[in-house]
């Protein structure tokens, strides 16, 4: 027979390789395509090396804040102090990981395309390689905030106070707030994501539009995180009833 | 964390139903209110060829707002609606910033008042269509492509209320709950005033201009 | 734990509020980008037209979202009325 402490440590055990494991997914994707598409423009233009490379660095480490917000939330479910918790802790746990895992694999996709097609458009027009960091910045960490939406779940789930006693329904409201969170934070990331790419390829192209360019890219992003945001204020609910 | 999700209320008793007031929401919109028409009077208050700093603000607003109007419903129709489109944003702009200051909250943080800006830009579009186009040419839209898309187009009209009002809704909400959440983390140390800057003045500024161009949208769909 | 049938009801209430709009938030969001991204990049061949785009951008994602809304209503239907 299990103890209390035992299910709940099982429980942050599995949290925190699903969060990790699944974020690491659309970081790496999101990484890879960078380097790739950025591979391509070094062969067309190899004495472009400095700026591409510099692009390329800035824009993983954009895309890579998805996999250490995984990280940090699987951190923060091994090491939290268990004792004396209630046994519901084990599946808010679950829900954390599902939170912020499924979350992450859209932002590190999303993160990724725009910085892949910044380095394309330095390819394209080097001169203007400041603009393109830029507008790849604000689109990148635009596309982010729905992990950071699930980052918000997660903490939620691992700092609430809960129940001493064990039933079904805030179990479920539990996994389910972080798998809501978590599934709805996958497509908002790839769009903002794919939106941001295509401001930045047109700004490589016609460079004297970068103002109006990034006004319709927000105003775009911002209606495209609308099912994220509707996501999120579900998993609220489902997270404050309880 | 434990004032998470908890609203001042006064609840009152009519003819067996109950009226429910969230306090703090109606005190902030007054707030809201009071503040812009202070900037109304600063900005009209000494009208000069050459324009002082305040004059030179509100000039910029009905300008950008006027352009933006006349662009989408053209110039007859633009005179009836660009004030509306131009108070909408100041008053979006400023509630979404107002959080920003302590002890002062959004009154876009409650449902309700999205939910009626959002039922009100629906009446207005729906308003100004019929007018143009007259009732008959109107209901014909509901019927288009065949008659019985009926339904979906109702209920495809009713989802933009609640698109509308839910986005502005859950962003200004969503980011004061994660002041709320890291400010409990970090001990109010550092992160918060940078976290009320992006939330509040950046998306609070963007969701503003979002609502205010979807409203304008919904109209120049129903006027054109 | 003895689990009685009207818990497990509302236990799976929230669980299918939950895969509803998790689910359900997938699609219109990879579509509204879709939109928004070749807005952007009609606009950049065209940038004298920004204004129509914009507002034609907006349209098609309103009309994209509908899903999404549908998503919304049944999960807050079944959270609070069912």
């Amino acid at each position: 027979m299990m103890t209390d402490l035992e299910w709940i440590k099982a429980a942050a055990m599995m949290g925190a390789g699903i969060s990790v494991g699944l974020a690491a997914i659309g970081a790496a994707i999101g990484e890879g395509y960078t380097a790739g598409k950025a591979n391509e423009a070094l062969s067309y233009r190899p004495h472009l090396i400095g700026d591409i490379l510099k692009t390329m660095l800035v824009g993983q480490a954009v895309a890579e804040t998805a996999g250490i917000f995984g990280l940090v939330i699987s951190m923060l479910l091994l090491f939290s102090p268990m004792e004396g918790k209630p046994l519901l802790t084990a599946w808010a746990y679950i829900g954390a990981g599902f939170s912020m895992g499924l979350s992450s694999i859209g932002c590190g996709v999303g993160a990724g395309i725009p910085a892949a097609t910044a380095c394309q458009g330095i390819g394209r027009q080097p001169s203007v390689s400041g603009h393109l960091s830029a507008l790849m910045l604000i689109g990148s960490g635009v596309a982010q905030s729905t992990a950071i939406y699930g980052f918000l779940i997660a903490l939620l789930l691992l700092f609430k106070s809960l129940p001493p006693e064990v039933t079904l329904i805030p179990a479920c409201s539990l996994v389910g707030a972080g798998i809501c969170m978590g599934f709805g934070g996958i497509g908002p990331g790839i769009g903002e994501g794919i939106a941001a790419g295509e401001a930045v390829s047109s700004v490589a192209r016609n460079p004297v539009t970068m103002s109006l360019m990034t006004r319709t890219m927000l105003v775009g992003q911002a209606v495209t995180e609308s099912t994220g945001i509707y996501s999120l204020v579900i998993a609220l609910l489902l997270v404050l009833t309880i | 964390m434990e004032d998470l999700g908890k609203i001042h209320q006064l609840i009152v008793p009519v003819f067996g139903h109950e009226m429910t007031f969230n306090l703090e929401i109606i005190l902030m919109t007054w707030i809201v209110i009071i503040g812009l028409l202070f900037f109304g009077y600063l900005a009209t208050r000494k009208k000069r060829i050459i324009p002082g700093p305040i004059q030179v603000l509100g000039e910029i607003f009905v300008d950008q707002f006027y352009a933006l109007a006349e662009d989408a419903l053209g110039k007859e129709t633009a005179k009836r609606y660009a004030p509306l489109i131009c108070a909408l944003f100041m008053f979006l702009v400023l509630s979404n910033w107002l959080g920003v200051i302590p002890h002062l909250e959004e009154p876009t943080k409650d449902l309700n008042t999205p939910l009626s800006l959002g039922v009100m830009g629906f009446f207005i579009a729906h308003y100004a269509g019929i007018k143009k186009k007259g009732l008959k040419a109107y209901m014909k839209g509901y019927f288009e492509p065949i008659f019985f898309m009926m339904p979906l187009n109702l209920i495809g009209e009713l989802a933009k209320v609640v698109s509308i009002s839910f986005r502005l809704f859950g962003n200004i909400m969503g980011g004061s709950i994660i002041i709320m959440v890291v400010s409990y983390l970090v001990y109010n140390l550092l992160l918060p005033p940078f976290l009320n800057a992006f939330f509040g003045l950046f998306v609070g500024t963007i969701q503003a201009f979002v609502f205010t161009m979807l409203t304008l949208v919904y109209i120049s769909v129903q006027v054109n | 734990m003895e689990i009685s049938g009207p818990d497990l009801i509302r236990a799976f209430e929230m669980l299918g509020a939950a895969i509803s709009m998790g689910l359900g938030a997938i699609g219109p969001a990879l579509g509204e980008g879709y939109a928004a991204g070749k807005a952007l990049e009609a606009i950049g061949r065209r940038p004298e037209e920004a204004g129509l785009l914009t507002r034609t951008m907006l349209v098609g994602q309103a009309v994209t979202e509908s899903t999404g809304i549908y998503s919304l209503v049944i999960a807050l239907l079944l959270l609070f009325v069912v």
